[in-house]
């Protein structure tokens, strides 16, 4: 009877802890700094500008308006017609009991936008009494006036 | 033990294909113009006013032409050029046509800002 012979590399085995280490790890990471902003999830290519800077968080009143088209506007999280934008921006400053004076308004506009809906919106907030306004923007240098310059 | 880890892998492949490497974000400010409203902003009168005026070229290229007065600027740093030489206590006005694209706006109000200037405002309709 031939005796049995423990093959050499039966006592091989791959230790896993440390790859599992780096998983949970990496997955920590994601989970932390992952992103569900309006942006994102709105589809909203924001314009470049350089000169733009980290908002004040310590204003106490800040509305953001999204506009992705000028049939998608959103004032905080709710879709409100272009035509009503104003009421949408006053029914804010009464439900949050803001000062106009204070408050500022966070453009947040689709690079591509033809600028009169911005302008809409512009004006119905001046009309509203809110003169600080705030466009938000990517820091990146901004896109260059035409395709000859930018080369 | 296995299916934890099978877990994990799956969501570690769903951030890494779902990550999106963007640029911070920032603010430009700004004020706005006088308005009928109570409490509006009010225009200073005491300031000489330029006009600078962001339109879109009437050839179809898409690519809009920015005025600065009359004079036609053909790029940014053109622009900066111009604004540089400008006296301090001018006020800007942009005034873009409505079919511009809202990128070249920031961009000419970055430009603006770039050149030190701190007096400019965005037109607003009356009514």
């Amino acid at each position: 009877m031939r005796a049995y012979r423990k093959r050499p590399w039966s006592s091989l085995w791959l230790n896993v802890t440390p790859l599992i280490d780096v998983i949970f790890l990496l997955n920590i990471f994601f989970l932390l700094t992952i992103n569900f902003s309006d942006v994102i999830s709105r589809s909203i290519s924001l314009p470049k500008a350089d000169e733009a800077q980290a908002a004040d968080r310590r204003v106490p009143g800040r509305i953001a308006v999204t506009i992705k088209s000028a049939d998608a506007v959103f004032v905080g999280a709710r879709s409100i017609p272009l035509s009503d934008i104003e009421a949408g921006i006053a029914e804010v400053l009464v439900e949050h009991s803001l000062d106009p004076q204070k408050t500022v308004i966070q453009v947040l506009g689709d690079e591509n936008l033809p600028y009169e809906v911005v302008q809409t919106v512009l004006q119905k907030a001046a009309r509203r009494g809110i003169s600080r306004i705030e466009f938000s923007a990517l820091i990146e240098p901004a896109q260059p006036l035409s395709k000859e310059i930018g080369k | 033990m296995t299916s934890l880890i099978d877990c994990f892998f799956l969501l570690m492949i769903f951030f890494l294909l779902t990550i999106q490497f963007q640029a911070p974000e920032g603010v430009l400010q700004n004020r706005l113009p006088q308005t009928d409203a109570p409490g509006g902003a009010q225009l200073q009168q005491d300031v000489e006013i330029v006009k600078l005026r962001i339109k879109l070229a009437i050839t179809g290229s898409e690519q809009p032409k920015i005025y600065l007065q009359e004079r036609s600027i053909a790029s940014y740093d053109e622009l900066a050029l111009y604004l540089g030489k400008l006296p301090d206590d001018i006020l800007l006005v942009i005034e873009p046509e409505p079919k511009v694209p809202y990128k070249y706006v920031i961009g000419a109000y970055n430009t603006c800002l770039k050149a030190q200037r701190r007096n400019i405002v965005f037109a607003v309709r009356q009514g």
